[in-house]
């Protein structure tokens, strides 16, 4: 009898737990609901004809989305974006803001998984408030969510470097990176060129963004050298995995020449561990994901000699971007990384934008204010707007020297 | 495939094939003694990762005093998911209870790991460091680099293994044990404390799968993601015959070798591999390698 009251106890305070916390998920809600709903029809009201996207500015304040990771696996990466992107944003208000209005950054958590991340944007579209939108770093989460980006008319500045991105031709998605095609060719070509690789392997993870990048390395030296990779030559796998002994292995058996790499960081750990594992002295060169400091903190000194292609690293050496690292580590107290500088980079690309269309509120303004962009010097590059909607036209290469990824060489693409 | 290829696939496939017998046996002692499949197996090998590095990283102990402080650790978070997991439900009168608890659990201890140490993967130094690279010792072998820690996760698999069959089959605290997963009303009534049996079997199988993360972290880095290793364990299960400690160390062997021959010519679809063997043994020989086909009477 007292174990059936236990349980009936038990069940009924569970029960009323998740009632409170139901009532309270509808409650916030609501009334995230209502003051939409209100910014609505204080829009409406204030609606003129010809400017349907303009938005009633906050007083002093505009302010920015940013979708990035707050929990979850890609944490991490979502505190570099955040960084970035808040570092950008308090030393533009410190000189007095956008048009003499301060930013307020506004984040939406996208966890570690698609479909948090496309709550996180709609969440984030849903606002009437924002003036852009920094996107997440990840290409597929941004693929997702192209018809809303394009239904909400809102700028959007991506972290990702897809080139499924740019081949939307969404009018409001911009990429201040370099694309993943232009980062496979630059690899090819260095490969090639300075390093005399004429019988690769290629090894790459399968998600869709990086075997394109795999596959991308095969076209280049397919086209520019005439030299065709077999399908023995090309190695890939998926993201978690971890056993890459067979793999080396069975790339040094095969007799190639060089190591050519297209992946994310963990597995680019890996598989640096796994060279070393092996004792394999091969030529090696990669995308930009293995210069992260996941990479180098995990693979330690079996990091050193990788050669990659990158769009950013913290001993770049070039005065725009030195300054930049010495002033975030001054700050943060760790180096940056490639979400950090892209983050920044278009905090502000939008500042550039507003500037350019002279405002604050009107979107389609904003949004033609990024094609007007003209050498800007940002910490990636010298940036001016492209018919793709992207900005660079080089890339850096690095090679991963006692750690460190300094700079060695660049290539200008267009 | 040459000879370098050969040498390098099949002591890697033993290698991982020992880790996965580690957790496979874990899982089919809990089989055997409790009816219960535990979901939380690959988390569990996580959370040994992650304590070891915790021990000799964080804590920079050395390795005679971390073993048995992991071990202790070990067993008293065996105690934890035991009567925390499967002591309230034991007597449930939904029998897949425990089963979707343990599923649960294996989501729990992954946020719980992510809360304390993380999402990134974290650096454990091997068993054997070279100090000039910070990766594992190497060793030739007729002219093939072989890593030390490869070698050394094989050799501790077969001991640990080999001292599990040990005590079951020479000791008297084994042959208790046994009695009660057969007949626990039995053992009751012949004085066993079963409550005693069923925990020893706790320990005993998360210290398995703890001890299979400690030697894997090395070759994998600490991450979450480990706790994915329990579905070639699975497949070893399956393969070697449910409930039948041998069959699991062998099919889990098995699938360590084809995991690694597999991504030699097959690395995209290696895991694709793997399954299929596993389906073509279920289809084939459903009973395992192993195991009894019980025929139903008419």
């Amino acid at each position: 009898m007292m174990k059936k009251n236990w349980k009936k106890t038990f069940v009924f305070a569970l029960s009323a737990v998740m009632l409170c916390s139901l009532t309270g998920c509808v409650s916030g809600g609501e009334s995230s609901a209502a003051s939409s709903a209100d910014a609505k029809t204080d829009n409406d009201a204030g609606e003129d004809a010809d400017n349907s996207q303009a938005k009633e500015s906050s007083g002093d304040v505009v302010r920015i989305g940013l979708i990035a990771a707050k929990t979850g696996v890609n944490q991490a990466v979502g505190t570099f974006s955040q960084e970035g992107a808040q570092y950008a944003v308090d030393e533009i208000n410190a000189a007095g803001g956008i048009l003499d209005h301060q930013i307020e950054l506004v984040m939406e958590d996208e966890v570690d998984n698609l479909q948090a991340s496309v709550n996180a944007a709609n969440k984030l579209m849903e606002r009437d408030d924002l003036i852009a939108i920094v996107g997440s770093p990840y290409s597929q989460n941004t693929l997702a969510i192209m018809p809303q980006i394009e239904e909400a008319q809102i700028p959007f500045i991506t972290g990702g470097s897809g080139d499924a991105i740019a081949a939307e031709g969404n009018p409001y998605v911009w990429q201040p990176r370099n694309l993943d095609s232009v980062a496979a060719g630059a690899i090819a070509q260095y490969a090639h060129d300075n390093l005399d690789i004429k019988n690769p392997a290629i090894l790459y993870c399968t998600l869709p963004t990086t075997q394109a990048g795999g596959l991308d390395i095969r076209t280049a030296y397919q086209e520019n050298y005439g030299i065709d990779i077999p399908d023995s030559m090309m190695f890939g796998y998926t993201e978690d995995e971890k056993n890459f002994g067979p793999i080396i292995s069975q790339v040094i058996a095969s007799g190639a020449d060089g190591i050519l790499s297209f992946s994310n960081e963990n597995p680019h750990a890996l598989l640096s561990l796994a060279i070393a594992d092996a004792g394999c002295t091969l030529p090696r060169v990669a995308s930009s994901t293995v210069t992260s400091s996941v990479v180098i903190e995990n693979a330690g000194k079996s990091a050193d000699g990788w050669i990659a292609v990158a769009d950013w690293s913290p001993y770049l050496g070039i005065e725009t971007a030195q300054k930049f690292q010495d002033g975030f580590l001054e700050k943060y107290g760790h180096d940056t990384e490639r979400p950090i500088a892209s983050s920044y980079d278009s905090i502000y690309l939008i500042k550039q934008a507003c500037e350019n269309a002279q405002s604050v509120t009107d979107l389609e303004a904003i949004n033609q204010g990024f094609s007007e962009i003209k050498d800007y010097k940002g910490v990636l590059g010298d940036m001016t707007a492209q018919e793709d909607h992207g900005f660079l036209s080089s890339i850096f290469i690095v090679e991963i020297k006692d750690s460190k990824a300094v700079m060695i060489d660049s290539i200008e693409y267009r | 495939m040459n000879f370098n290829v050969i040498l390098t696939v099949i002591l890697n496939g033993l290698a991982m094939g020992m880790v996965y017998a580690l957790v496979a046996m874990g899982i089919v002692l809990l089989i055997r003694a409790i009816g219960v499949l535990n979901f939380a197996q690959g988390e569990l090998l996580m959370l040994g990762a992650y304590i070891t590095f915790a021990l000799r990283v964080d804590m920079n102990l050395p390795l005679a005093a971390m073993i048995p402080i992991a071990l202790i650790c070990f067993g008293v978070i065996a105690l934890i998911f035991m009567f925390s997991i499967y002591w309230p439900l034991r007597n449930a009168s939904y029998p897949t209870a425990i089963i979707i608890a343990t599923m649960g659990a294996s989501i729990v201890i992954k946020e719980i790991a992510m809360l304390v140490w993380g999402g990134l993967p974290l650096r454990m130094p091997p068993l054997l460091e070279d100090p000039n690279t910070g990766g594992s010792l190497l060793i030739n072998i007729a002219g093939v680099n072989i890593s030390w820690q490869l070698i050394l996760t094989a050799v501790v698999g077969v001991v640990i293994i080999g001292l599990v069959f040990f005590m079951f089959e020479k000791l008297y605290a084994g042959k208790l044990i046994q009695a009660a997963s057969q007949d626990k009303f039995a053992a009751e009534l012949l004085g066993i404390p079963t409550i005693v049996t069923t925990a020893a079997t706790y320990i005993i199988s998360i210290t398995l799968a703890c001890i299979g993360g400690f030697m894997v972290a090395p070759i994998f880095t600490v991450t979450v993601s480990l706790g994915t290793l329990l579905l070639r364990a699975f497949a070893g299960v399956i393969i070697g015959g449910l409930g039948n400690i041998k069959g699991a160390i062998i099919g889990s062997i098995l699938v360590g070798l084809i995991e690694a021959m597999a991504a030699v010519r097959l690395s995209t679809y290696k895991d694709a591999v793997i399954f299929i063997v596993l389906l073509i043994f279920l289809v084939v020989r459903p009973q395992g390698l192993f195991g009894l086909k019980i025929k139903d009477k008419a």
